[in-house]
């Protein structure tokens, strides 16, 4: 009987072995996988009334770090949504350009001061009352640019917003097909970790998109919750909605009902960065498209409307009428406070003094209203706007300190303040960018190691050979038996 | 059993970090080392543009500024000379015509005569100098010469002094038509054909305006035409067969004349002190610009000392990542299997 015990005990050992080279196998051939567990093989003694039976395989176990996971996952919705914070204000900071950047707003400002003075100088010269109107012409269409800038940039947002809905449904749909396809194969007793892998990499790409909690269930099932406190998935999963808006145009806002907001299952959830499904790049989507967008707009149309009331007043140009546009205007009117939204995009230069627009040049030596040319050496009115477009004004709008500033100065305010958030939001990417490659390389030492697997390898050899051996001298044992 | 074991995967992630961070470091400081200003500008003025901006929108100004003061100086200067040469004329010809006494001879009244009326075209004409495509002495109206000619002054005169018969009424006639404030008919309404607006200031400096409104309806200008035309009238022929009140009047003439001097130099006066404030301006917008210029380099200057010490290192630091690459990827247990 013991002999034939012995047998059998070698042969688990053998099984044993083989089983453990197949998992060694199987972590030497995946060590540049990504998103890979170690799989380690599980032995217990086996024991039959108790008596030792060999060696029993409990299953394949993966190795992860489930901590050092949750953390990973959470910095990865950190940096993905503080790059979309920082690539907006970029992609504005860019389009302002800086001071010594010819095409910058703050520079084209400052030639309309020099073609103003160097005109004064000369009113009687074509030329130089040509380069006037060509400065002015650049900076309004420098502001209608940053307004389209502005525009789709919004417009991207609420695509990419779309985008994100369509691949967290999808992805929480696969997700709960596999935890249907693991259970089958767990009752099965199959073994089921490819799947439990895969199951992994899913929830890792909704982790960008929302920062989320994974809770193991019984029977290696999984729940999803956001940080937020929502129910992504717990049996059942759910169903975000949301309905792209198309083109984003600077009016279009959440409150007037132009633009849709989140639902979870039909019930409307808060869009903001705070809220249920907040804090990766799907909040910080809605962040750009409902806050920091129409910020920079509404910052935008305060340096329009300072711009357009400087020239707008008959103190400046004594030819306008009370109610009569001046040399900026929006859209051939005059400046109306109601129609202050979008105003960056509408401006234009009165048509009365371009050429291509019916105007003429010297219009902008004698005055818009004036009906016939005046002296041509007349420099009353050129100096007059000069000194407009440089006194010192407290804008009558947007975010400001209360200080009266030129309009060269308004334009480094505005520069300064895009540039100051693009910063601030570089810095928090940069910290969360830190602490993401520090959680990933710990995850990543939990890894498959090569020189680990192979000195495995080594002891699976040695345990083979020995239950080998085992098998071989047990046989020989019954043959000597049988021998006698 | 468990094991200790780090997984190959987080050396590679770690040594490709490393080998990311070390290049971008090695662009960026290049890029600061062929250029002399730091990549990142906005970093370095910690995200507030307003000084920077500042100073670009001062040099901008100040290149309008220095353009303006030099079409302001050649202005000047146009206008100095043409009153120097009128002034000129107008003293080298008045000791001749106060020499004249009633009892002078008819001839030389005629030759003075004759001379004052030449030495008024060439007034009239110096007064009507364009530089530069605009006319010096007609207000905001460049495009239009101030005076319509000396020949019209001379005739306007004439219709003026008909049917005078002595000196002083004369005189007294050619000072009315003159003296004519607008509406009467007179100097301003008939010769002057300029604009009643002087010329606006220059802005030659950052708040710095310098104003030059002389026309050619200027008092001084006036009294010094009034002289000539005055002589020029005698070789016209006014007052004929009076051969003593011609005289008298040349002589009137030259007394005109020594009067308009004064006023003509204290004309020169004002505008060479107006040369003086644009030579001044023209000065100061030199120095402030060098001194602009050199706060902004430095405002955005990288030191090639530094930036090329830190780039050794980053070279430095690099060849030890890709030894260290080399030789522990050799490190590993199936080499000595």
């Amino acid at each position: 009987m013991s002999i034939s015990g012995a047998l059998a005990n070698a042969l688990t050992g053998l099984n044993a072995s083989a089983r453990a080279a197949e998992v060694v196998s199987s972590n030497v051939a995946n060590v540049m996988t990504q998103g890979y567990a170690r799989r380690e093989l599980g032995l217990a003694a086996q024991s039959l009334g108790g008596v030792g039976t060999g060696v029993r395989v409990t299953g394949i176990t993966r190795q992860v770090d489930q901590f050092v996971l949750a953390d990973r996952r959470l910095s990865d919705a950190e940096v993905a949504s503080q790059t979309v914070g920082r690539s907006f204000f970029e992609t504005i900071e860019t389009a302002l350009g800086q001071p010594g950047d010819s095409r910058s707003l703050s520079s084209r400002v400052a030639s309309l001061e020099s073609a103003l003075i160097a005109a004064g100088s000369r009113p009687d010269s074509e030329a130089r009352l040509q380069s006037v109107l060509a400065s002015a012409q650049d900076i309004a269409s420098s502001l209608r640019s940053l307004s389209d800038e502005v525009g789709s940039a919004r417009t991207e947002a609420d695509r990419g917003i779309a985008a994100s809905v369509e691949t967290l449904n999808q992805s929480l749909g696969m997700v709960d097909r596999l935890n249907a396809e693991i259970l089958a194969h767990r009752s099965a007793g199959r073994d089921a970790t490819a799947l439990m892998d895969q199951r992994q990499q899913v929830i890792d790409r909704i982790a960008g998109i929302v920062p989320i909690r994974e809770a193991a269930r019984a029977n290696d099932q999984v729940a999803l919750f956001t940080t937020g406190g929502a129910v992504l998935l717990e049996g059942n999963p759910v169903t975000i909605g949301f309905t792209p808006a198309g083109l984003v145009t600077a009016d279009m806002t959440l409150a007037s009902g132009a633009l849709s907001g989140l639902t979870i299952n039909g019930m409307a959830v808060s869009a903001r960065d705070d809220g249920l499904l907040g804090g990766g790049s799907l909040g910080a989507q809605v962040q750009v498209r409902d806050e920091l967008g129409p910020e920079v707009q509404a910052a935008l149309d305060a340096f329009a409307r300072d711009l357009i009331g400087r020239f707008e007043d008959p103190q400046v140009d004594p030819t306008l009428a009370a109610g009569q546009p001046g040399l900026f205007t929006d859209a051939g009117a005059a400046f109306d406070p109601l129609l202050e939204t979008g105003l960056a995009g509408r401006i234009t230069l009165n048509a009365l003094a371009d050429p291509d627009q019916g105007g003429a040049l010297w219009r902008l030596r004698d005055g818009l209203g004036a009906a016939t040319p005046g002296q041509v050496g007349n420099a009353t009115l050129l100096n007059s706007l000069n000194a407009a477009l440089t006194a010192p004004r407290v804008p009558a709008s947007g975010q400001s300190i209360g200080a009266a500033r030129s309009a060269s100065g308004l334009a480094a305010d505005l520069l300064s303040r895009v540039a100051g958030s693009r910063q601030d939001f570089a810095d928090r990417e940069t910290f969360a960018t830190t602490r993401q490659s520090t959680l990933t390389s710990l995850l990543l030492e939990n890894g498959v190691d090569s020189d680990a697997e192979m000195q495995q390898l080594l002891v699976i050899e040695q345990a083979y050979s020995a239950n080998a051996k085992v098998v071989q001298t047990m046989d020989e044992l019954i043959r000597q038996l049988l021998g006698m | 059993m468990t094991y200790v074991s780090v997984g190959d995967m987080a050396r590679l992630f770690q040594l490709r970090q490393h080998s990311v961070d070390l290049q971008r470091t090695a662009t960026r400081l290049t890029q600061e080392a062929t250029s002399g200003q730091v990549a990142d500008v906005a970093g370095r003025v910690g995200g507030d543009f307003t000084a920077l901006a500042g100073l670009d929108r001062d040099l901008s100004a100040l290149s309008a500024h220095q353009m303006a003061a030099s079409e302001a100086e050649l202005f000047a200067g146009s206008l100095q000379s043409v009153l120097g040469t009128v002034q000129d004329m107008a003293s080298d010809l008045a000791p001749t015509l106060l020499s004249f006494a009633t009892t002078s001879a008819p001839t030389l009244v005629d030759a003075a005569a004759s001379d004052a009326r030449e030495k008024l075209f060439a007034t009239v004409g110096l007064l009507n100098t364009q530089v530069a495509d605009r006319h010096l002495l007609s207000g905001t109206a460049t495009d239009r010469s101030p005076l319509a000619g000396g020949q019209q002054i001379l005739d306007a005169l004439t219709a003026a002094v008909a049917g005078q018969t002595t000196v002083t009424g004369a005189d007294a006639a050619i000072q009315a038509w003159f003296d004519a404030p607008p509406g009467a008919g007179g100097f301003i309404d008939t010769i002057y054909q300029g604009a009643p607006d002087p010329l606006a200031p220059w802005a030659v400096g950052q708040g710095e305006a310098v104003a030059i409104d002389l026309r050619a309806t200027d008092p001084a200008l006036r009294t010094a035409l009034r002289g000539l035309a005055t002589a020029a009238l005698v070789d016209q022929g006014i007052l004929a067969g009076d051969i003593t009140a011609r005289a008298e009047l040349t002589r009137r003439a030259g007394e005109i004349l020594t009067g308009a001097d004064g006023g003509l130099a204290a004309l020169r006066a004002d505008l060479g002190a107006a040369e003086a404030r644009i030579e001044t301006a023209q000065t100061r917008n030199g120095a402030e610009r060098a001194a602009v210029e050199i706060a902004r380099t430095r405002m955005l200057a990288a030191d090639p000392y530094e930036t090329a010490t830190a780039l050794e290192a980053v070279s430095t630091q690099i060849e030890t990542l890709y030894t260290l690459t080399a030789r522990l990827s050799r490190l590993n247990l199936s080499e000595y299997l």
